[in-house]
């Protein structure tokens, strides 16, 4: 299922933070959004997800129309969110924080995953509050791609996770993306986006600069956009 | 200037008070009087609820036992001089009493949720059933009857000047509190508690401090009141009154200073109105409370300022502030031990730092790197093993002791204090071990300047940039950035920083990089610095520790680092 979405304008209340973005996420495909601090990437992210209304712009996600449609009906029909920071349920064990949204226990679910990420598969008893920063990252990741989304949109999932379980992150979306899963990604770590996205869209004062596949753009006309 | 802008609620409050009787009756002017005195007795409610974030359900306690002492000593003393020295004291007991509680509660647990509402409700109960038992002192269910007026005021008459004009004087200490740095440390307490602990700032005894200058004022509205109706009942102190004070707040506005005078004032003649006219009086004031919590949530002072942010600005010089802490510490883990939730994290790890300059530890997820940072700061318990800070023991201590001895810790995820404006977050962070004796009463001190901070407005652009927008909108890097400057401005001798780069790009890790290596080199301190990225671990240069499983695995430069067998095996590095 395809995501394209056209003209998108979102911020908080009468500041307008991104202003005409627009892109498409095929199936089986990985569009990372990149961009320098505080320049819309997150609120785009979010008015994707539809999690900020949309000042203006259309979304249409398999061939519906699904811009004013709320976050769990678009999880409902697939889509899933993984926000930048407060990804866990800290009261919550490991376990509970993977197994809680699932109406199944199909066991076959996380077996794939906890074999890339063996410490979750040891602490699955532990309180997720315990877990320390890049951990709670991990088990962020693995219960979103636990969903077996269609179109997973992740905001900074490398946030303070260590490089070996970055690169098992990124096998990963790779692995999911031959299935036909679809990724939009923000990140800022572009070792990271190389190893997983196709397309990109970078990001400036809330406007696109920059977009294409990422073998055409190549790394360094990207990182120009990114100096500070 | 800024005291007529800050005093502007008062002034009109005086207006209005001042043209009442003329306007009105001597019955009126009565009648608003009452409501005055409840709607300062909810002032104290609302400075807790409204500007500290935690609520208490229990200030009819001190209501009424200002009500009862100051009853008391009404009749009893025989002589004016007698009055004028017992009277004070009467006021000043409960907020003493109220003091002792929140020290007690809150050196338990700094958390202001639930428990403590719960607390003070349990006290107001067991207040009011004391008040009808110990009809001795109390006069029981019939109450203390019979207490003489004021001296030199007429119950009827004269005795509304001095409520109305103890109402203006509460409203303008309020609004010139709230717009004072002390106003800042208060919300940021209600914001970010472990956030304000980590800079320094022992926020139990804050919150005690303001508890009993609440208390202080119920007390206050308890003894005009009981000047004012001549006889105090137990329902004085009991917990329908109590929950009338939050009603009266929340209906009024939490967050003002005239706001609970409005709601008080609003719902009194409400209530009095709608009891001559509805059978059922009471559901029609409890649908006016569930409407202004619905739909005005911040009462009806809120819809007077709507459009107004409110600000603060400093008056007179800036003053150059000097520094809080001595450079270049020594800090020495021995053996330390710590866990959470039945799960051993630190277990023997011993690691020591001498003299200024920037050492970075790396490691796997969950080796206990920012636990390392918990246990040093009081966030977790020491179970073993010790902490020495320049040779004296800091293990166990709470976070605020081991920041005023000058350790500064930024965190892993940035914590910043999101509804007040970066200026503030920067200012909170200056104060730090600056601030003493009167200077978080003076708008002098929003001010305060540093040679340090013009370098890292400098540094930092997006900050200086937006100086007074709120601290929550700024993009997660320009916060790192935020918490980063907030770390450093009280110049510690020892720094943690954990993952400052995280979230940053290439560009602005490589910026980052060099604002950390020169800051931390002007103020001269010892840091530790938790990164993941070698390209950053090796622009900082100097050691690097390796933690696993809850130890130190590894020291040494980065390069030795990279050769050893044992570290290889678990751990690589990346680059962004």
């Amino acid at each position: 299922m395809s995501l394209t979405f056209t003209n998108i304008v979102c911020g908080y209340g009468d500041t307008l933070v991104v202003r005409g973005v627009s892109g498409q996420v095929q199936a089986g495909r990985a569009l990372a959004i990149v961009g320098r601090n505080g320049v819309g990437k997150s609120t785009l992210l979010k008015g994707l997800a539809g999690l900020l209304p949309l000042a203006q712009g259309q979304l249409i996600w398999g061939g519906r129309d699904i811009t004013g449609s709320a976050l769990h009906t678009r999880v409902a029909q697939g889509m899933a969110y993984t926000p930048q920071d407060n990804v866990v349920f800290a009261e919550l064990s490991v376990a509970e924080n993977l197994w809680l949204h699932l109406n199944d226990r199909d066991a076959d679910r996380y077996t794939e995953l906890f074999e890339q990420f063996p410490l979750l598969a040891r602490r699955q008893s532990q309180r997720s509050g315990s877990l320390s920063g890049g951990e709670r990252k991990l088990l962020a990741f693995t219960r979103t791609l636990g969903l077996r989304p269609k179109l997973a949109l992740l905001d900074e999932p490398t946030e303070g996770v260590q490089p070996e379980n970055i690169d098992r992150m990124a096998h990963l979306i790779r692995q999911r993306k031959r299935t036909g899963v679809s990724f939009i990604i923000v990140e800022q770590n572009l070792e990271f986006v190389s190893a997983f996205a196709d397309d990109v869209i970078v990001l400036d004062h809330g406007e696109q600069v920059l977009q294409g596949a990422l073998a055409d753009l190549g790394r360094e006309r990207i990182e120009r956009h990114l100096v500070v | 200037m800024a005291f007529f802008r800050d005093a502007k609620p008062a002034a009109a409050l005086a207006a209005v008070l001042a043209g009442l009787p003329w306007a009105s009756n001597d019955f009126t002017a009565y009648q608003i009087a009452l409501f005055l005195v409840y709607g300062m007795a909810a002032q104290g409610v609302a400075l807790c609820w409204g500007r500290l974030g935690f609520l208490s359900l229990g200030h009819a306690l001190f209501f009424g036992l200002g009500a009862y002492l100051s009853g008391g000593v009404l009749r009893a003393a025989s002589n004016e001089a007698l009055w004028y020295l017992l009277l004070p004291l009467a006021i000043a007991a409960p907020a003493l009493l109220a003091y002792l509680i929140a020290r007690v509660v809150f050196a338990r647990s700094t958390r202001s949720g639930p428990y403590f509402s719960l607390i003070t409700l349990a006290l107001t109960m067991l207040g009011f059933l004391a008040a009808q038992q110990w009809s001795g002192l109390t006069g029981g269910f019939n109450g203390m009857a019979d207490i003489p007026e004021l001296p030199g005021t007429s119950r009827y008459e004269t005795l509304y000047w001095v409520i109305a004009a103890c109402a203006v004087g509460s409203t303008l200490a309020l609004s010139l509190l709230v717009a004072r740095p002390i106003g800042v440390v208060w919300e940021a307490i209600a914001q970010n508690e472990d956030r304000l602990q980590l800079l320094g700032y022992a926020t139990d005894r804050i919150k005690a401090m303001a508890f009993a200058g609440s208390a202080l004022l119920t007390s206050l509205a308890g003894a005009l009141f009981a000047a004012h109706q001549g006889i105090v009942t137990p329902q004085a102190m009991g917990f329908v009154l109590s929950t009338e004070l939050v009603i009266w707040a929340a209906v009024g506005g939490k967050a003002s200073a005239l706001g609970p005078l409005l709601g008080a004032t609003i719902v009194g003649y409400a209530s009095a109105e709608l009891r001559e006219q509805l059978p059922y009086w009471e559901a029609a004031v409890a649908t006016l409370f569930i409407g202004v919590v619905l739909f005005l949530p911040d009462g009806v002072a809120g819809l007077m300022r709507r459009g107004q942010a409110p600000r603060r600005a400093s008056a007179g010089q800036a003053k150059p502030v000097r520094r809080p802490f001595a450079p270049a510490a020594s800090l020495a883990l021995a053996e330390v031990q710590t866990g959470q939730a039945g799960v051993r994290i630190l277990d023997g790890l011993s690691l020591g730092l001498q003299g200024p300059g920037i050492r970075c530890i790396i490691g796997p997820n969950g080796a206990g790197k920012t636990s390392m940072f918990n246990l040093i700061t009081g966030r977790l318990p020491l179970r073993g093993g010790n902490i020495r800070l320049n040779g004296h023991d800091i293990g166990g201590q709470p976070a605020w002791r081991v920041a005023r001895q000058g350790i500064g810790r930024k965190m892993q995820v940035p914590s910043v204090f999101p509804a007040l404006s970066v200026r503030e977050n920067l200012g909170l962070a200056l104060w730090a071990g600056r601030a003493h004796g009167t200077d978080l009463l003076c708008l002098a001190t929003l001010g305060w300047q540093t040679p340090l901070l013009t370098d890292i407005l400098g540094q930092f652009q997006a900050l200086s940039e937006h100086l007074d927008n709120p601290a929550g909108n700024l993009a997660q890097g320009h916060r790192q950035a935020l918490e980063l400057a907030m770390t450093l401005l009280p110049e510690p001798g020892i720094v943690l920083l954990d993952e400052p780069c995280a979230g940053l790009s290439p560009a602005e890790t490589h910026h980052m990089i060099q604002a950390i290596q020169s800051l931390v080199l002007r103020i001269g301190a010892a840091a530790l610095l938790i990164e993941h990225d070698m390209s950053a671990v090796d622009a900082l240069g100097g050691e690097v520790y390796v933690l696993h499983q809850g130890r130190l695995l590894e020291q040494g430069p980065l390069a030795q680092i990279q050769a050893s067998p044992a570290v290889r095996a678990i751990y690589a590095g990346g680059r962004k």
